[in-house]
């Protein structure tokens, strides 16, 4: 079942790959900008799922993005963009 | 603050706090519905964020929707002081108000100085500033300092350079003068002559012909060394050979006599305070001045004393005077005699220093009573026998039948003798 799943991002994956188009566009995937350990960037998110001092959980397209660190904070957040600030200690993709 | 602070600023911003079982569901559909959440901070169960107000009634019926609380915690921006100044508009009348006065009273010259002048008196230069627009309270937009430069320059030939320079209120006009020479150079013949009288000490003849003797008493304006170079006695020339002229230098010490002089009262009359005192405030204004006009009434004779803090406003005066009356009454100081001449020799040996400044060795002091004993004052005469060197450079006379035979020697020989520069000397 999920191999059959894949099949389609695949088919896409190369596409993009042929005609050069930005593949966070065509396949809806999180860009991420890090600075240092103090600063996130994430573009094309879906939502918070969880929001803590010491973890945060980001709704991505597929899957969630796990963010551990302490003193975690959202400077902002608009519909497809947010930023954390902090310390970042560990990002983890959960499908 | 940069362009988005200043756009949130002024839109306004609320910071609440959302209570629930699962906050981060209120940040999702705010999210859904185009709200702009900032500094997202997890208190405990709740959590706390700023938005626009423009976003605040949306939230609400988010938050009604899901039956969570909401507290607004604070609010600032625009909107919010807007509502404040409108409830007291007196206060944001006195602050624009204050703006304005500020900037009109910023767009005067209130102080106004000036640097660099030596011999030139600053008064004279502020004159003649004022005379081309530039004087305390003057309006510096419509100024033209180029044509103040200018004319300051023009009206005070010793000036070489001016600038006016204005900083804020402040104008400051910065002057550098020419270096004249002090003294007329003596280009001529001249002779060395006694500046006073004396009785010479000692002396040295660099140029010229020695007229006095060593212990000899010369007075004012004789002549010390002269210019004029007789042709020796002995001489067995054919021809006699003229007189020449030169520039007599040399050093004539000689001493000389300082007198100071000084007198005391063995009676005096000072006027004392009697320790009482009245003091009045008024207010100047350009309309006119208000406020204590109470004189010193009920004092046989006061002192007044003036406090003033007055500014030169563009209509006028403006500020307060405070004056104050202390009543004074004479009474008379009697003094014994000794205690008069050393006041009286306190006096006289003052004078008598001031009068001393530029001399070389002092000899003798003396001090002496020259009052009778029937005045009502002592007076005393200090003198000093000093020793100094009297001589000065007198251009001699152009009169050339004093010296019939210079006559024909002029022009024979320029750099002995320059009629022109001579005369200049005059």
């Amino acid at each position: 079942m999920s191999k059959k799943k894949n099949e389609p991002e695949k088919l896409d994956w190369v596409l993009a790959d042929l005609l050069e188009l930005p593949k966070d566009l065509v396949l809806d995937l999180p860009r991420i900008t890090i600075v240092g350990q103090r600063e996130l960037a994430l573009e094309n998110h879906k939502g918070i799922i969880e929001y803590g001092t010491e973890q945060i959980k980001i709704n991505l397209a597929r899957g969630y993005l796990e963010i551990d660190g302490e003193a975690l904070e959202l400077k902002f957040i608009m519909q497809d963009e947010l930023s954390i600030v902090g310390k970042i200690n560990a990002l983890r993709f959960v499908d | 603050m940069n362009a988005k602070s200043w756009l949130d600023y002024i839109g306004g911003m609320v910071t609440v706090r959302v209570k629930g079982p699962y906050p981060e569901k209120v940040i999702n559909l705010a999210l859904s519905r185009g709200i702009y959440l900032m500094g997202v901070n997890r208190r405990g169960e709740d959590i706390s964020f700023s938005l626009r107000t423009s976003g605040l009634e949306p939230l609400r019926s988010i938050v009604d929707n899901l039956e969570y609380g909401m507290d607004v915690e604070s609010k600032q921006g625009w909107p919010f002081l807007k509502r404040i100044l409108q409830r007291r508009w007196a206060l944001a009348l006195g602050g624009i108000l204050f703006v304005v006065a500020l900037y009109v009273l910023s767009s005067f010259i209130w102080y106004l100085g000036v640097v660099g002048s030596r011999h030139v008196a600053p008064e004279m230069i502020l004159q003649s500033a004022a005379r081309y627009g530039l004087y305390d309270g003057v309006n510096k937009m419509g100024l033209d300092t180029k044509a103040v430069e200018d004319g300051i320059l023009k009206d005070i030939p010793r000036l070489s350079y001016v600038e006016v320079d204005i900083k804020g209120i402040r104008g400051t006009i910065k002057v550098v003068e020419k270096i004249l020479p002090d003294d007329l150079v003596i280009k001529g013949p001249a002779h060395v002559v006694a500046r006073k009288g004396g009785i010479i000490e000692d002396f040295f003849v660099l140029t010229g012909e020695a007229q006095v003797e060593k212990g000899q008493i010369v007075g004012k304006g004789q002549i010390l060394i002269s210019g004029v170079i007789k042709p020796p006695p002995e001489q067995i020339s054919p021809e006699p050979e003229e007189p020449k002229l030169v520039k007599a230098e040399g050093s004539v010490r000689a001493r000389v006599w300082y007198e100071g002089y000084g007198e005391y009262p063995l009676e005096q009359e000072v006027w004392v305070p009697t320790g009482r005192s009245k003091w009045g405030v008024s207010l100047s204004t350009p309309w006119g001045t208000f406020g204590s006009k109470r004189q010193a009434s009920g004092f046989t004779r006061a002192r007044c004393q003036k406090k003033a803090w007055v500014i030169d406003s563009p209509w006028g005066k403006l500020g307060f005077t405070r004056t104050s009356w202390n009543e004074i009454q004479v009474k008379t100081k009697h003094y014994s005699e000794k205690e008069a001449v050393e006041k009286a020799k306190e006096v006289a040996l003052n004078n008598l220093k001031r009068a001393l400044k530029n001399t070389e060795r002092v000899y003798d002091t003396r001090v002496r009573v020259v009052s009778a004993p029937s005045d009502s004052l002592i007076r005393i005469k200090a003198s000093a026998e000093v020793l100094e060197d009297i001589g000065v450079q007198q251009p001699m006379s152009l009169d050339l039948t004093e010296h019939p035979q210079a006559q024909d020697w002029v022009g024979q020989d320029d750099s002995a003798f320059a009629p022109d520069a001579a005369r200049d000397a005059y």
